[in-house]
């Protein structure tokens, strides 16, 4: 699939705006502030139902205005050209309305799969430095677009949490530390539904790690010849001295994950035994829990560690490297859609090169080339010159509206 | 200025309140109501105040009734040893209607739900053990929705059950009858497989 048509109505700093484009590499090219990453936002909207900067729709309504819209003819083309009518109405209180092909969609997991997208983006910086609910969002936004089941097993799993932790947090005020038979028998009962949800999102984070985890490596030591990498999904139980306030988790640092190979097997083939250890390991850590008034164990404390040359990159890499590994991940993701979805997908590249040296610059262009259709921002042509690209359409964007420029 | 007058924009504030019922409704029956004859208006009031007063709940299942015991629990060709636990009421006829179902029931009021502080005691499961206790009971039936708190209601319910040595079992959750395959939720079709059974 590739976008055909877009158009833009009172969306971010945009009025109107309609756009045709071709199966090829777009440049868009425009001062700071002038509006090319909603320009992508957009995009990245249709693909998933989402933005990929934040959760509350009403940002995205142009100031002013009530409501806006997304409208994009999608499609393929060929011997049996397909074509799609995508159209999201967002309202103020965070009401959206798609309709596809005129029939509205209710579930957004309906629709996800049309357009597949990756998006490059200047914050994905965030998963490798920040806190670990950067990765585990990393993780779950692609499993979204992969397997139309997750999305709902999850929120189950985090609407048994929301229970568990109301659990634990009443039954401190009526017996002190030490939890009475009666209030544990009811958290017994949460417990193993916990576990029986939560075992599922482990499992299906794990095996999406342990099929990256080739590609991951094999693109790092690409970009950085000479150098070995590795990445390790980290369980909730093996990660170690616990910082005090891990409710703000990006404050937190644990530098010494364990990894213990006995641990990193337990998913592999034995569904059964995830079960267990994630049971065990919820009642071993109860009074834990008692104390810090919160569920300590589970898929939502879970993590994973990227290691170059053996050393946590979160902690001890440049931020090239950093970033470098951040852009890994995308063409990570890229493979993984190429894979298990049958369609194109579209790239969305905001602003990814600036802080590339010339050589990884070359080997991010060589990676994404004339594969998809690819949309790259930037605010300058300058160095893209020295690059082997070519574009297929160049637009200005500049005083909320754009224009072709000539190539 | 629209129209304003106070009687029916109180009514119509009634109406909204009910399950179901938005502003356009609740307008459209108020509107309705008033163009009724009076005798239907006081055959209408009569009856919602005449089901309030007589209709409370058996001292037995707790299903609504308007005696001190339903008729369900009174009627001794019923299958005394089954006890079909339900969440509401109203579940109670659903299963009724059915026809398949001989034996009796319990209500229990609610579901487990910490977050709106309902523990065990909050939804008669201390009356469920006494009347499981005092009888002779062999098997007991959960109906209970597969919600988050329905299925953790039931996983309790098994816990304390298990030990008195009664065959517990759960309605099976399959897939809806005359449906597509291709529109049932993955969730459902997920459970209807790991809970198949040999035919
Ligand atoms: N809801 C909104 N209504 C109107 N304008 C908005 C809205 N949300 C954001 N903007 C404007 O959009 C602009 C940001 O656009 P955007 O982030 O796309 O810029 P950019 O071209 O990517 O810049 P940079 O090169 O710095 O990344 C800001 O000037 C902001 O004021
Ligand atoms: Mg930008
Ligand atoms: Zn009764």
């Amino acid at each position: 699939m590739y976008l055909k048509k877009l158009e833009l109505i009172n969306y971010r700093n945009y009025s109107k705006v309609n756009l045709d484009f071709g199966k090829d590499t777009i440049l868009i090219i425009g001062n700071n502030g002038n509006g090319k990453t909603n320009l992508l936002e957009s995009i990245h909207y249709l693909s998933t139902g989402k933005s990929h900067r934040t959760y509350t729709q009403d940002e995205i309504i142009k100031w002013g205005s009530k409501q806006s819209w997304i409208r994009a003819i999608v499609g393929s083309d060929g011997v049996s050209p397909v074509n799609h009518l995508i159209e999201i109405e967002m309202r103020k209180d965070n009401e959206t309305r798609i309709k596809v092909d005129k029939t509205t969609r209710r579930k957004k997991t309906d629709f996800v799969s049309i357009l597949p997208t990756v998006i490059f983006s200047p914050d994905d910086l965030k998963i490798i430095k920040d806190g670990p609910s950067e990765r585990r969002n990393f993780l779950d936004s692609l499993l979204e677009k992969i397997d139309s089941s997750y999305y709902r097993q999850r929120l189950q799993y985090q609407k048994i949490l929301a229970q568990r932790n109301s659990l634990i947090k009443s039954a401190d005020k009526s017996a002190g530390s030490k939890i009475d038979r009666e209030i544990n028998l009811t958290l017994e009962a949460w417990d193993s539904n916990l576990v029986k949800y939560g075992s599922s999102v482990i499992k299906k984070r794990y095996e999406l790690l342990d099929e990256i985890r080739p590609e991951f490596k094999d693109y790092m030591e690409n970009f950085f010849k000479g150098v070995s990498a590795d990445i390790f999904y980290v369980f909730s139980w093996n990660r170690k001295n616990m910082p005090d306030s891990f409710e703000n988790e990006s404050s937190g640092n644990y530098q010494d994950v364990e990894i213990q190979d006995e641990d990193n097997s337990v998913v592999g083939s034995m569904e059964r035994n995830l079960e267990e250890v994630f049971y065990r390991k919820l009642r071993e850590n109860i009074d834990k829990d008692m104390q810090y008034k919160i569920t300590t164990i589970g898929p939502h404390r879970d993590d994973f560690v990227i290691l170059l040359n053996g050393k946590n990159l979160r902690f001890f890499g440049s931020q090239g490297q950093q970033r470098v590994a951040s852009i890994c991940l995308r063409l990570c993701e890229l493979d993984i859609l190429k894979e298990k979805i049958k369609e194109d997908p579209v790239l969305l590249l905001d602003d990814v090169f600036s802080e590339l040296d010339i050589e990884r610059k070359k080997m991010l262009v060589k990676a994404v080339k004339n594969k998809f259709q690819t949309f790259i921002t930037a605010t300058n042509m300058s160095y893209l010159d020295k690059l082997d690209m070519e574009f297929g359409s160049k637009l200005l964007v500049m005083d909320n509206g754009i224009t072709p420029l000539d190539l | 200025m629209a129209l304003y007058i106070k009687s029916i924009e109180n009514l119509i504030n009634e109406f909204k309140k009910l399950p179901g019922i938005g502003p356009k409704s609740a307008r459209r029956i108020a509107y309705f109501l008033l163009k009724l004859p009076d005798d239907d208006i006081l055959k209408l009031s009569r009856s919602i105040v005449e089901m309030k007063e007589k209709v409370k709940f058996c001292s037995q299942c707790y299903g609504l009734s308007e005696e001190d015991v339903c008729y369900i629990c009174r009627d001794e060709s019923r299958d005394r040893k089954k006890i079909c636990i339900v969440e509401e009421a109203g579940d109670v006829a659903i299963i009724e209607k059915t026809g398949e179902y001989r034996g009796l029931y319990h209500v229990l009021g609610g579901l487990l739900s910490p977050i709106e502080n309902i523990g065990p005691s909050e939804i008669r499961i201390p009356m469920l053990l006494s009347r499981v206790k005092k009888n002779d009971v062999d098997e007991i039936i959960i109906a209970l929705n597969p919600t988050v708190e329905g299925e953790s209601t039931t996983v309790y319910l098994k816990k304390i059950l298990q030990p008195l040595g009664i065959k517990i079992t759960r309605l099976a959750s399959g897939l809806p009858v005359g449906g597509n395959l291709e529109y049932a939720d993955e969730i459902t079709i997920g459970r209807a497989i790991s809970e198949r059974r040999e035919i």
